[in-house]
C-alpha cells in the first residue's frame, strides 16, 4: 500500500497523471535519439542511443531511490511513531514504487530496441535477476544512508555530491570496454557498473552475462542489506527522539 | 515471575538525551558539532523506571510539560530504546492518537486512511467498504479527496480518531489528544464511541493534564517527575500526589487548577 502510495504521489496534482510515467521515458528516448544523432557523436553506432538509455536508466534507478532514501526514515517518522511500522518495510516500499518505473522503461526500450535491430533470446530474462540484484543492492544502500543521516544531517548534501562523481564512474556514456581492459577496479569495485554492464549483455548484445561478475554483485547486494538492517535495528529508534 | 497478562514492562529503565544548544559560529565548529563532537548536553529524562502494563489497563500519564511523558510512551511502544535497563514489549501493534499527528500532509484524507489502516492490518476491501463511514463520523464529508495540508488541526485528530476506531491494535496511545478533537458535538460523539466501542479489549495510554479524564478511565496513573515515575493504582491518590509534590500545590488551588480540558 505505501508502494502505491509512493507511485500515485509522484504524478500527484499533475493533468496527464500516470500517464507521465509512459510518456517520461518515451521522450527521453527521444531527445537521446536527435542530441546523439544530430548533434554530438554524429558518426556513433545508431545502437549507442539504447546503449546510453540503459544506463541512463539504471544509473536513475539507483540515483532516485539512494537520494530519497537518505531522508527516509525522517520522512515517514510519523508511521513509525504513530503505528509502529517496520523500519525495513519503509525501503522496499519506497524501492518498490520506483521499480514500476524502471520496468515501464525497460519495456519501453525493449519495443523501441526492435527498430534498432537488437535480438532478443532466453538469457535476455536474466534481466529480472540483474534487476532484483539492483533492487537488493538500492535498499540496503538506503537503509545505511538513511540511518547515517540521523546522525549526520549534512550527510544529504555529502550523498549529492557522491551521486555525482558516481555519475562519471560508472559506463553510463563512457564505453563499458574500458572497465575491462583500463578500469578493471570499476567493474569488481563498484556493483552499479557490473549490473550495467550484465544488462547491457542481455538487453542489446544479445550475449550472456559475466557470471563471476553477477556473482559478485549478488554478493554485494546480500552485503549491503545485512549492513544496512543490522544499523537501522541497532540505530534507527534515533530517528523518534530527534526533530 | 513472569505475568501471563503482562504486555510491557520496563525494568530499571534510563533515558538520557543529548542537546546541541547552538550552532557552531565557524565552520570548524559547525563540522565537529555535525559529526556529533560538538558541545553537548546530556539530559536525563527518565531516571531507573520500573513500570509494568496489563492487558486491559488504562494508565494514564501524568507530568509537567517537558517532564518525559511521551518519552515514555514512545518507550512503551518500542518506538525509541533506553540507555540503561531492559524492555519486554509484548505489543503486536499499536495507533498513537496526537494532536499533531503525522498523516503525510501531501496524501488525501483517502489515501492516509487506506495507508494507515493497512499498515495495522485491516484489509484493503474492509478499509474501502467502511471509508464513507469514517468520513461521515470525522465530519469530512467534503473532504474526503482532499490533501491533508488543507486541513486545519481539528480537521486532521477527527480523522486520526476515526481510524484508531476502524483498526484493531493491542495498544491505544493517546498524547493529550481529546482537547482539540474537536467541537463539543463532536466531542460528546467522540467521548460516546470512546467508552462504548474504541475500549473494548483495549490496552490505553492516556497522557492527559485534564485530572477529570485521568480519575474517569484510568486504574493505573504513572506520575513522572524529575525523571522519576511513581506508580499509582488509585488515581485520585495520584492526582493528589501530583498536585502537592510535583506542583507545589495546597488544597485551595486545587480546586479551580487543572480540570479543563485535557
Amino acid at each position: 500500500m505505501l508502494a502505491a502510495t509512493e507511485y500515485y504521489q509522484r504524478y500527484y496534482g499533475s493533468k496527464l497523471g500516470v500517464i507521465w510515467a509512459f510518456l517520461n521515458p518515451l521522450f527521453r528516448i527521444l531527445i537521446y535519439y536527435l542530441a546523439f544523432t544530430y548533434l554530438i557523436f554524429r558518426n556513433r553506432d545508431p545502437q549507442f542511443i539504447l546503449y546510453l538509455f540503459l544506463g541512463i536508466t539504471v544509473w536513475q534507478y539507483f540515483s532516485e531511490n539512494t537520494n530519497k532514501g537518505v531522508t527516509l526514515l525522517k520522512g515517514k517518522k510519523y508511521l513509525i511513531q504513530n503505528v509502529g511500522m517496520a523500519k525495513s518495510d519503509i525501503f522496499f516500499a519506497s524501492a518498490l514504487s520506483t521499480s514500476v518505473s524502471f520496468a515501464l522503461n525497460v519495456f519501453l526500450y525493449c519495443i523501441v530496441s526492435l527498430w534498432f535491430d537488437v535480438e532478443y533470446s532466453f538469457t535476455s530474462l536474466l534481466v529480472i535477476a540483474l534487476f532484483f540484484n539492483l533492487f537488493l543492492i538500492v535498499v540496503g544502500v538506503s537503509m545505511i544512508l538513511s540511518t547515517i543521516h540521523l546522525y549526520f544531517t549534512d550527510f544529504k548534501h555529502v550523498w549529492d555530491i557522491s551521486l555525482l562523481l558516481g555519475f562519471w564512474t560508472v559506463p553510463i556514456i563512457w564505453d563499458s570496454a574500458y572497465v575491462y581492459t583500463t578500469y578493471p577496479f570499476m567493474l569488481y569495485g563498484n556493483p552499479i557498473t557490473g549490473i550495467l554492464v550484465n544488462l547491457r549483455n542481455v538487453l542489446l548484445y544479445n550475449s550472456t552475462i559475466d557470471l563471476s561478475v553477477f556473482a559478485l554483485d549478488f554478493a554485494y547486494g546480500f552485503l549491503f542489506l545485512i549492513i544496512g538492517f543490522g544499523l537501522i535495528k541497532r540505530f534507527s529508534f534515533k530517528v523518534v527522539e530527534r526533530v | 515471575m513472569t505475568n501471563a497478562n503482562n504486555i510491557v514492562s520496563l525494568q530499571h529503565v534510563s533515558k538520557t538525551f543529548t542537546v546541541f544548544d547552538h550552532h557552531g559560529k565557524n565552520l570548524g565548529q559547525r563540522i565537529s558539532q555535525a559529526l556529533g563532537w560538538g558541545k553537548a548536553r546530556k539530559i536525563k529524562v527518565l531516571d531507573n523506571v520500573q513500570i509494568e502494563i496489563n492487558r486491559g489497563d488504562f494508565v494514564g500519564i501524568i507530568g509537567k510539560n517537558g517532564s518525559g511523558k511521551t518519552t515514555l510512551m514512545h518507550m512503551i511502544s518500542g518506538a525509541i530504546k533506553p540507555n540503561k535497563g531492559g524492555v519486554v514489549n509484548r505489543v503486536g501493534s499499536f495507533i498513537r492518537l496526537s494532536l499533531g499527528m503525522g498523516f503525510n500532509p501531501e496524501l488525501s484524507a483517502r489515501q492516509n486512511v487506506l495507508l494507515n489502516a493497512s499498515i495495522l492490518g485491516v484489509p484493503l476491501k474492509e478499509i474501502r467498504k467502511q471509508f464513507d463511514e469514517i468520513i461521515a463520523f470525522a465530519e469530512l464529508g467534503s473532504f474526503s479527496d482532499t490533501q491533508l495540508k488543507f486541513f486545519s488541526t481539528g480537521m486532521r485528530a477527527r480523522l486520526a480518531f476515526a481510524v484508531a476506531v476502524l483498526v484493531e491494535t493491542d495498544l491505544l496511545l493517546m498524547d493529550e489528544f481529546f482537547g482539540g478533537v474537536g467541537d463539543e458535538a463532536f466531542k460528546k460523539k467522540a467521548h460516546k464511541v470512546f467508552n462504548e466501542s474504541l475500549l473494548k479489549d483495549k490496552t490505553v495510554v492516556l497522557i492527559s493534564h485534564n485530572m477529570e479524564t485521568i480519575k474517569k478511565y484510568c486504574n493505573r496513573v504513572f506520575v513522572i517527575n524529575d525523571g522519576k515515575v511513581s506508580c499509582f493504582e488509585d488515581p485520585s491518590e495520584a492526582i493528589h500526589f501530583y498536585r502537592n509534590n510535583v506542583l507545589g500545590m495546597n488544597s485551595e488551588n486545587q480546586s479551580n487548577s487543572e480540570s479543563l480540558d485535557p
